[in-house]
């Protein structure tokens, strides 16, 4: 029995440190990759915990070999927009100005009664009341309300358009524009594409632009930390 | 950057354990399965098949404590229970049931010793 206590201990201390390594994230944030790894870690270390005849080595190892696959994925993930398309999927707008877009909610397997659910978790109980409602990636709805809120300009949300460097297809179809306007605002603004970090385009034609830091500033700022 | 690292720590001690269990599983089962073909063979000899019976015990004592690390406790225990009854046949004259005990524990090994290797049947 003993034996059993001073595995779980050494098996919760390596979960935990492997889940500190993923980095902190909710359950209901995680992406579907993180869920699956969470998932497996938790199955893998609960055989040797519970089997004292199995070598600890045996849920030890898969563990440390999961983390790294998830550290290896995320960088990937952030390193190449494709490989995160490919491993989170995209962003899906599933309502546009009150009216459900049925291909792209069939296509997430989606039915009226679970959209109308995370609809009345966000506090909205009309259809009217919203103008986008994007499923994120991580399967939460985002909605933009029609609101009476002076400060909120009505009818805005900002799109991101350029990422990284890269201009997102998917938001150009979204606004009704192509890449080229984008390349001409940007070139309007004296910048480069690859220079920008983030810029966003409001459905009001608003746009922000945050441009990459540079090296010698993210150091100064790294040493001044 | 530092995450990069641990990952890189991560493998290092994945590759290091994993090494580390090719290296001392294989070289005792070899060593025991050598040892058990020996005692097979001197049919004739009973002495040396008493003085190979004790080496096969006595490595066997030495090399299991470093076994249970990589493998599975049950399996560990089947052989110390065949190298126990292999003991206590040979000094009970009972050379047949040495030699069947053996014919047992050879056959265990090999299967341990196969489930290491990286192969199609073991992959599935």
């Amino acid at each position: 029995m003993l034996t059993t206590i001073l595995r779980t201990l050494f098996l919760y201390i390596t979960i935990l440190l492997a889940i500190r390594l993923m980095g902190k994230r909710q359950i209901g944030d995680m992406q579907t990759s993180e869920l699956v790894i969470t998932l497996l870690i938790s199955d893998i270390a609960s055989i040797p915990m519970e089997n004292p005849g199995k070598p600890l080595m045996g849920g030890f190892i898969p563990i440390c070999l999961l983390v790294v696959c998830e550290i290896l994925l995320s960088i990937l993930m952030i390193k190449n927009k494709k490989i995160r398309r490919v491993v989170c999927g995209k962003p899906i707008v599933v309502i546009e100005n009150g009216k459900i877009c049925q291909t792209e909610l069939k296509m997430l397997r989606m039915s009226i009664e679970d959209l109308f659910e995370q609809l009345r978790q966000n506090e909205v109980f009309s259809l009217d009341d919203v103008i986008y409602g994007i499923v994120e990636t991580n399967g939460k709805l985002s909605i933009l309300k029609k609101e009476n809120n002076p400060e909120i300009p009505q009818g805005d949300m900002d799109v991101i358009v350029v990422s990284d460097g890269e201009i997102s297809n998917s938001s150009c179809t979204l606004l009704k524009t192509t890449t080229e306007d984008i390349k001409n605002t940007v070139n309007k603004k004296h910048k480069n594409i690859k220079d920008i970090f983030l810029m966003t385009e409001s459905t009001n034609g608003t746009v922000k632009i945050t441009e990459k830091e540079k090296k010698n500033n993210k150091n100064k700022k790294g040493k001044s930390n | 950057m530092s995450r990069l690292y641990s990952c890189f720590a991560l493998l290092l001690i994945a590759a290091a354990v994993c090494t580390a269990q090719i290296f001392v599983v294989h070289s005792a089962m070899d060593d025991v399965f050598e040892l058990t073909e020996t005692v097979l063979e001197s049919s004739a000899d009973k002495n040396t098949i008493y003085m190979k019976t004790e080496e096969l015990y006595s490595k066997w004592e030495s090399d299991k404590n470093k076994l249970c690390l990589f493998l599975d406790h049950d399996e560990i225990d089947a052989v110390s229970c065949l190298i126990y009854a292999v003991r206590q046949h040979c000094k009970n004259g009972n050379y047949g049931l040495v030699y069947s005990e053996c014919a047992k524990m050879k056959v265990l090994i090999d299967a341990i010793d196969d489930t290491e290797i990286i192969k199609f049947e073991n992959f599935f």
